[in-house]
């Protein structure tokens, strides 16, 4: 069943394709699957077959970050469920973020919220150059959590001080500069960036390659579980204080938060 | 008449605070009074419930062009105790707008040296009209830029700062882009059209939201200076000063000439 919402293959070489596949919905982030994500990086970890592991959305987008219909039972979800829920989030997350193969997001299209965190928990980045980003947990009245320690480590504080306090859209060129992408194409050049990257990958000794992305985890600073869950009560909280319950019954019922009346006034 | 604020503060009906440094006839050069009126105001605003963000900017050619000399080395000629309560009120005028709840937005234009440079690093958001030109110049006169060293760090990376706060060097707002310390580049006289979306989008977001993002940002990236090191900074910032070379250096500024210690261009 879950291949409906999540593809993989493996190719001869070990190179193993995993792709979101909600392409009508811009393959946006639901419970389900997130939780065949997380199975799927465990199952590709375990297996000593795999060299690299691709990272790409069907269709137009690569990921809009959480669902409507994932946010409608958020919003009615207390927040020892909202913990539960978070705490999967974030376990999904490190999970990629962790795995012992190397990691290429290809970003076919735009990536928003949660869809950002997943470009910054992959090892290297390419992206379609009509691609457009955005962190935009704060528009309705939540804080980037799960994410954000993944997130910070590839922006920097510096870009993460504008954009994901103003959580305005940026494109190829900006993801670029604060290297979120390593590297972006048009859309018809995209997979010959991307194999060629393969192509460098599959060229290292697999032990070494597994060693230096070890390394350089640790040697940044690790993601601890302490952290993981502290960013995973971060977000259960924040979604069940009065702003955060405004934002998301705003944006269900199509109307402007409180706070945007107030600041056009 | 000379006493007009060093310092202009207005509050707008959506709660946008305009914080503009207005010593124009010396390039907002800062002394004591535009410490002390910065110190408080990052305090202020931040506590004021109707603001929710701070914009800061520079009246006349410049944005901010540092310290004011003349009275730095007029506080160099005072105490040990005096010169460390200067340096303290420095450091803390950083570390408010440093730490203030609120998002910030610095609108850069022409000069930004020393401590201005400082100013920008610690506010979350730059723009910066082409015009602009920056230097982490206190070295040239034998002080140290210590108290906005933190907010360098973070805004330009440790590795740009290595360079431009040992040379000296000037550097232009397109390389400053490069480097990530500043955001965003508009033509000359445009930071008001380039600043209007960016003012927007913030006041679209849930106000506690972009606080405990904000909040995040910081304790994730460590940016914090706890009280022990602001101290720190704040005394080795007067020492620089009260040494024999800070005061070389000051006079030479004074006196428009090289410095002692400059041996002349290669020949």
């Amino acid at each position: 069943m879950t291949d409906e919402i999540l593809l993989c293959e493996t190719d001869g070489r070990g190179v193993a394709t995993v792709t979101l596949n909600r392409p009508d919905i811009h393959n946006a982030l639901n419970a389900e699957l997130i939780a065949a994500l997380t199975e799927t990086f465990d199952r590709l970890n375990a297996d000593d077959a795999v060299r690299a592991v691709i990272l790409t959305g069907k269709g137009k987008s690569f990921s809009a970050g959480a669902d409507l219909n994932y946010m409608k039972q958020a919003a009615g979800h207390s927040e020892a469920e909202n913990l539960a829920d978070a705490r999967n989030v974030a376990a999904m997350f490190h999970t990629l973020n962790t795995m012992r193969h190397p990691t290429v997001a290809r970003v076919n299209g735009a990536a928003y919220a949660g869809g950002t965190g997943l470009i910054a928990c992959c090892d290297i980045a390419i992206g379609a150059d009509h691609a457009k980003f955005a962190v935009t947990e704060v528009r309705i009245g939540i804080a980037p959590s799960t994410i954000s320690p993944y997130l910070l480590a590839v922006m920097g504080p510096r870009a993460a001080r504008r954009y994901w306090l103003t959580a305005e859209r940026f494109g190829v060129d900006e993801a670029f500069r604060y290297g979120l992408l390593h590297d972006y194409a048009p859309a018809d050049a995209l997979d010959g960036k991307v194999a060629a990257v393969i192509d460098d990958l599959l060229l290292g000794g697999p032990g070494a390659v597994a060693a230096c992305k070890a390394l350089a985890q640790q040697l940044h600073g690790p993601v601890t579980a302490e952290l993981r869950e502290r960013t995973a009560a971060g977000i259960a909280h924040i979604r069940a204080t009065d702003e955060g319950q405004e934002g998301l019954s705003a944006f269900l019922e199509k109307r402007k938060p409180s706070w945007q009346e107030e600041a056009s006034s | 008449m000379t006493d007009e604020p060093v310092v202009l503060c207005d509050i707008d009906a959506r709660g946008v605070a305009m914080v503009t440094i207005n010593r124009p006839r010396v390039n907002n050069a800062y002394n004591g009074e535009v410490v002390d009126a910065l110190l408080e105001g990052a305090l202020a605003l931040d506590a004021d419930p109707n603001v929710r963000l701070v914009v800061i900017r520079g009246n006349g050619r410049h944005f901010q062009a540092g310290a004011d000399l003349k009275w730095l080395k007029a506080v160099s000629a005072q105490s040990v105790e005096e010169n460390i309560e200067v340096s303290r009120r420095t450091t803390n005028a950083i570390r408010n707008l440093d730490n203030c709840s609120k998002p910030t937005l610095a609108l850069v234009h022409g000069g930004c040296f020393g401590g201005g440079t400082g100013i920008a690093a610690a506010c979350d958001i730059v723009i910066a009209s082409e015009d602009a030109v920056f230097s982490i110049a206190e070295a040239r006169w034998g002080v140290m830029a210590g108290p906005i060293f933190p907010q360098l760090n973070a805004a330009m990376g440790s590795h740009n700062v290595r360079r431009y706060a040992q040379t000296c060097e000037r550097f232009t707002a397109a390389e400053a882009w490069e480097m990530g310390f500043v955001h965003e580049l508009c033509p000359v006289g445009g930071l008001d059209d380039a600043a209007a979306p960016v003012i927007a989008a913030i006041l679209s977001n849930g106000p506690n939201a972009v606080t405990a993002t904000k909040g995040l940002i910081r304790d994730l990236a460590g940016l914090e200076i706890d009280d022990e090191a602001g101290e720190s900074l704040a005394r080795g910032h007067a020492a620089k000063r009260l040494s024999a070379e800070a005061s070389e250096g000051l006079t030479s500024f004074a006196e428009k000439r090289e410095a002692a210690w400059y041996p002349g261009a290669a020949s």
